[in-house]
């Protein structure tokens, strides 16, 4: 008797489980059918979607940054009928990576997607991803000069290959030094503007009370692996980390050197740290077992949440040196070619309304990310955030100083291997010069192996 | 008779029942062994349309010689080696104790219990956190004790050891399940002969007891061997999806992971994944000789 329950009831699950995943299906091809018989009457000015159309928007946002996205898109939609945008967040970005990579091979991708242009550029050289110049260009619907202007030029040159435009800004950030200004005004320290002046900081706010080698305060944290982010400090000697063009590295160099002996000064004299257990480097900074760190705007929310009473953070740009470059990193949206002709069209109109000035602004202000466009400031919304935290201040002022990481495909896998090398150098176990020999080499292997994909 | 026809051959009819397991395991576990093995052999090709242009050893060759791979082999062997015996001596120990009368019996067993059925994930964000330097709880007790801070999660010489303490006692409770259910197996006959000849309890364990459990201490082996070889989630969570301070936590399957995701040489992914495959093979097989020679004997 049990067994026949037993066995009954596993039926029912299964057959269940049957229906809904046949529901789910019927569902889809009921919307298909949808958007191919009714189309709309009528026709807003500045849009060529003609018909129902919807498209998927993959995205890595959660918390705030996600509730301002959504928003965002809600107005969009209200504006335009015929578009139903479908936002997906796939996890943190890594999740997101992964399940493109994925879906790119089963032939579904979404129709458009956050992704950084380092990755983006394996999908544009397989020819996965639209070109949106014609639409950027187009009389009706397209960018118009002073749109064009107000974008930075580094943000959009981090989407053109070849001299097509694959990828439009969305969320950027800058690297920038935050630091305990307490801490500073008592211990006498003015904000340090170059090298010299950092080590200098570091060392006078490093405060190792019990003498047991291990400060209670360290000067400066940065973040746990310093692989992708090594580009600033290179630049700053001199240098950089490859050539875009020949793909030749850039890891074994007079310059590099002086960037990572620069480095390592702090952390051998233990007047820096890596973030460690705390994972962020802005973490010991709110709480005050650190001075100063290095860490992104986009750290800017967690900071104003989750500081320790009684502590101010503020946020200069990164100290200098032979140069005063300053790295810029962040997203940037794509549309990917599988998507229909009219998928394309409402994706680009999307793209345009989630980085004008009013939603960028809006943005902006809802996240810790900066502006993509240079009339943000003027934006009423904006310019009122500007007035309360002088921070976001700093990234539009440091546009002209800015660049952003370079996109060689296999580029991140070489930049991985020079991070394991300096990790090494930095917790002393293998000496800068053999260090960076075996990241050139080991480098140049990654690149080659990623390449024959 | 309402039955008009019957497959006389039994072995034939067994097949037909096994067909639709048979089918599923074919389709979602050989085929990718063997796709992924041919996968292994592919020097040039397009991921996205499966177009092959060249084909070579050079893969298997790259992983064998790549220091990486080494040190992934050499710490998940390490971390095998001692994590199996220690993990079962402990289940062992645990199992003989709850089969004696002890108070509250079936509340340690659900207690022991317990760890094997939380999700890793929520087991190690939790480790994460006791073991965090300025704030975790282990920390707190050493000093309470006067000792100084350790830095667990950050220091490269830590890492074995916690990865191997964690698996030991996650494991616990399903090793000491196995072992209890065979225990209850042993004849009380051979206990009471043993203890009218004069043999202590210890000795009773070890010549009469161990030995009824051999199968069962076999067979836990053999799958926690499997098991530990495949040891990723933890490295994976615990240091923060990153192979540990210094590549320190770097296992085979991260290794594997890391080539596939990460760098995306899927070829290469493959070929490791492959060799793993063989090193799992060939401990498997070695046990079983090993069990089949002393049963001989």
């Amino acid at each position: 008797m049990k067994k026949k329950v037993l066995a009954a009831l596993l039926c029912t699950t299964m057959a269940a489980s049957m229906l809904t995943a046949c529901g789910g299906e019927k569902k889809e091809t009921e919307k298909k059918e949808e958007t191919k018989t009714e189309s709309s009457t009528e026709k807003k000015t500045d849009t060529k979607v003609t018909e129902k159309t919807e498209i998927t928007f993959w995205h890595a946002m959660s918390g705030s940054n996600e509730e301002a996205i959504q928003k965002i898109t809600d107005d969009f939609m209200e504006q335009n009928e015929n578009v139903s945008v479908k936002l997906v967040n796939q996890g943190g970005y890594m999740d997101l990576f992964d399940k493109l990579m994925a879906s790119a091979k089963a032939d579904q991708l979404p129709t458009m997607t956050q992704i950084y242009s380092n990755r983006l550029s394996w999908y544009v050289s397989k020819g996965l991803v639209a070109d949106l110049t014609p639409y950027m260009e187009d009389e009706q619907t397209g960018f118009t000069e002073e749109d064009l202007a107000d974008i930075p030029e580094m943000f959009l040159a981090d989407g053109i290959w070849d001299g097509k435009q694959y990828a439009i800004p969305f969320n950027k950030s800058q690297m920038v030094l935050y630091y305990n200004e307490t801490m500073f005004e008592e211990a006498g320290v003015e904000v340090p503007k170059t090298w010299d002046e950092w080590t200098a900081a570091a060392e006078k706010l490093t405060v190792d009370e019990d003498k047991d080698g291990e400060p209670e305060v360290y000067g400066c944290v940065f973040a746990n692996n310093l692989s992708t982010d090594i580009a600033p400090w290179l630049k700053q000697a001199g240098g950089s980390t490859m050539n875009e063009e020949t793909n030749e590295l850039y890891f074994d160099t007079p310059e590099t050197k002086e960037a990572i002996e620069f480095l390592n000064g702090m952390f051998q004299a233990k007047t820096a740290r890596f973030a460690g257990d705390d994972e962020n480097a802005n973490v010991p900074v709110q709480d005050g077992r650190a001075a100063m760190c290095v860490a992104s705007t986009s750290a800017l929310p967690y900071i104003e949440e989750g500081t320790m009473e009684g502590i101010t953070i503020n946020a200069a740009a990164l100290p200098g040196h032979k140069t005063d470059d300053q790295l810029y990193y962040g997203t940037n949206v794509a549309v990917f070619d599988s998507a229909t002709d009219m998928q394309k069209q409402a994706a680009w109109e999307y793209i345009k309304f989630l980085t004008n000035t009013e939603n960028t602004a809006y943005f902006a202000a809802e996240t810790g990310y900066i502006p993509v466009r240079v009339s943000a400031q003027e934006d009423p919304v904006f310019a009122k955030v500007l007035e309360e935290k002088p921070i976001k201040q700093l990234s539009l002022e440091c546009f002209d100083k800015g660049f952003q990481g370079t996109r060689n495909i296999g580029g991140k896998n070489a930049l991985d291997e020079l991070g394991k090398q300096l990790d090494l150098v930095f917790s002393g176990e293998k000496g800068i010069d053999e260090a960076l020999k075996d990241a050139q080499t080991n480098g140049e292997q990654a690149m080659k192996e990623a390449q024959s994909n | 008779m309402k039955r008009k026809w019957k497959i006389r051959n039994p072995q034939f009819r067994a097949f037909l029942y096994l067909l639709p397991a048979l089918s599923v395991i074919a389709v979602f576990q050989f085929y990718p062994v063997l796709k992924s093995f041919f996968m292994g052999f592919y020097t040039k090709f397009d991921y996205l349309t499966d177009t092959v242009e060249a084909v070579g050893l050079d893969n298997f060759l790259y992983v064998l010689k790549d220091p990486e791979f080494a040190l992934a082999m050499k710490n998940t062997a390490v971390f095998a080696v001692i994590s199996v015996p220690l993990g079962i001596i402990t289940a062992l120990v645990f199992a003989l104790i709850l089969n004696s009368n002890i108070r509250f019996q079936k509340f340690f067993r659900s207690a022991y219990f317990l760890p094997f059925v939380t999700s890793m994930t929520a087991v190690a964000v939790v480790w994460r956190w006791m073991l965090n330097k300025d704030y975790g709880m282990v920390n707190a007790l050493l000093s309470v004790l006067g000792m100084p801070k350790v830095a667990w999660l950050t220091d490269a010489q830590m890492t074995i050891p916690i990865l191997i303490v964690l698996s030991v006692w996650k494991g616990l409770g399903y090793k000491i399940i196995i072992l209890l259910a065979a225990l209850q197996g042993v004849d009380e006959r051979y206990v009471k002969a043993g203890r009218m000849d004069g043999a202590g309890s210890f000795r009773r364990i070890c010549y009469i007891i161990l030995p009824i459990l051999r199968p069962t201490i076999l067979f836990l082996s053999v799958t926690s061997l499997i098991g530990a070889f495949k040891i990723f989630d933890e490295v994976y969570i615990m240091y923060g999806q990153k192979p540990g301070p210094l590549q320190s936590g770097l296992t085979i399957v991260y290794y594997i992971f890391d080539k596939f995701y990460r760098h995306w040489e899927f070829t290469t992914a493959s070929a490791a994944a492959f060799l793993l495959f063989l090193v799992i093979l060939f401990f498997t097989l070695l046990q079983f000789l090993f069990s089949s020679e002393r049963r001989k004997s």
